[in-house]
């Protein structure tokens, strides 16, 4: 039987440089629109989503074409979303 | 390095209180990362202190795998679960932020001074189109010490081969905290030591997990 309407929302916490940035979203919806809104409420305009990196509190990276549901993201989900690393360095030695 | 602008030093104190105060609310993530936060901490000085987690890898000599048996010469890798890299001290120095990205030296915790190149772990990143890529350098062209060539440390964007990718383009998206968490993946969580017996020597490798 189809979830209620009610019952796909569910509230994902996003740790944005240190802060909680919670916004509510449809477990069936890909976690990009959470994403953009949670750096958008966080001033973090300007740079492209895709320089941005999701994680869970593994350090997993996630994939943010896919949704809560295939992730297996539950309501109060802590996400870490940064800017990717960025390193210069050498080739391995 | 002197440099002609400096911070406003009382500017430069709130936000390191800022920074500090965002380590604390963030306090069980940093630990369940191995990551402590120490009371030496005061402006403008921040100290974390980095517990390796991946166990020693050694490979040897394998005659078996399950039940069958391998040619002469095959090899197999076993892990170590209870030995793992040493600890280590980051000490962040916070003087001029956020006009400068926050300087990184990593601190041997127990003479609690600053590491030699040669007693220390590597720290690689690993990334699909380039690899795995050591990010930990022996000797800055303007500090002379050994640095961590990762965006967000002074050491990288002072560096004369950065003079296009300014902090100034980044520090309204990061902070102490992600920078933080950059520096704890390419040491940590990425890093695995490995152990190779040779005759009359040893050797450790430090290799990087290939995940993004």
């Amino acid at each position: 039987m189809a979830d209620k309407p009610k019952d796909q929302k569910i509230e994902i916490i996003f740790i944005i440089n240190g802060q909680d940035f919670s916004v509510e979203t449809n477990i069936n919806a890909p976690l990009i629109s959470a994403v953009e809104r949670a750096l958008q409420e966080s001033g973090n305009t300007g740079r492209p989503a895709s320089e941005w990196e999701l994680r869970d509190s593994n350090g997993v990276l996630l994939e943010q074409h896919r949704t809560p549901k295939e992730l297996g993201l539950k309501n109060g989900a802590r996400l870490f979303l940064s800017l990717r690393v960025g390193a210069g360095g050498a080739g391995r030695s | 390095l002197e440099l002609a602008v400096q911070a406003d030093p009382e500017v430069s104190r709130r936000k390191f209180e800022n920074e500090v105060a965002r380590l604390l609310e963030q306090r069980s993530a940093l630990e369940s990362r191995g990551i402590l936060l120490l009371q030496s901490t005061a402006y403008p000085i921040v100290e974390c202190l980095f517990v390796p987690r991946n166990p020693l890898r050694v490979p040897v000599s394998a005659t078996q795998a399950g039940k069958i048996l391998l040619p002469p010469g095959a090899m197999m890798a076993l892990d170590v679960p209870n030995v793992a890299g040493r600890a280590f001290k980051t000490r962040f120095d916070l003087s001029d932020y956020d006009l400068r990205a926050p300087s990184l030296q990593f601190w041997d915790p127990w003479r609690d001074e600053p590491l030699l190149f040669k007693d220390m772990f590597r720290a690689l990143e690993y990334e699909k189109e380039r690899k795995a890529h050591v990010v930990l350098l022996d000797d800055h062209p303007v500090f002379h010490r050994p640095f961590l060539c990762i965006r967000g440390i002074r050491e990288y964007h002072e560096h004369p081969q950065h003079t296009g990718d300014e902090w100034l383009l980044y520090r309204k998206h990061m902070s102490l905290f992600s920078i933080i968490m950059s520096v704890w993946r390419v040491t940590v969580d990425l890093i695995r030591p490995v152990l190779f017996i040779q005759p009359n020597r040893l050797q450790v490798q430090w290799q990087a997990e290939e995940k993004d």
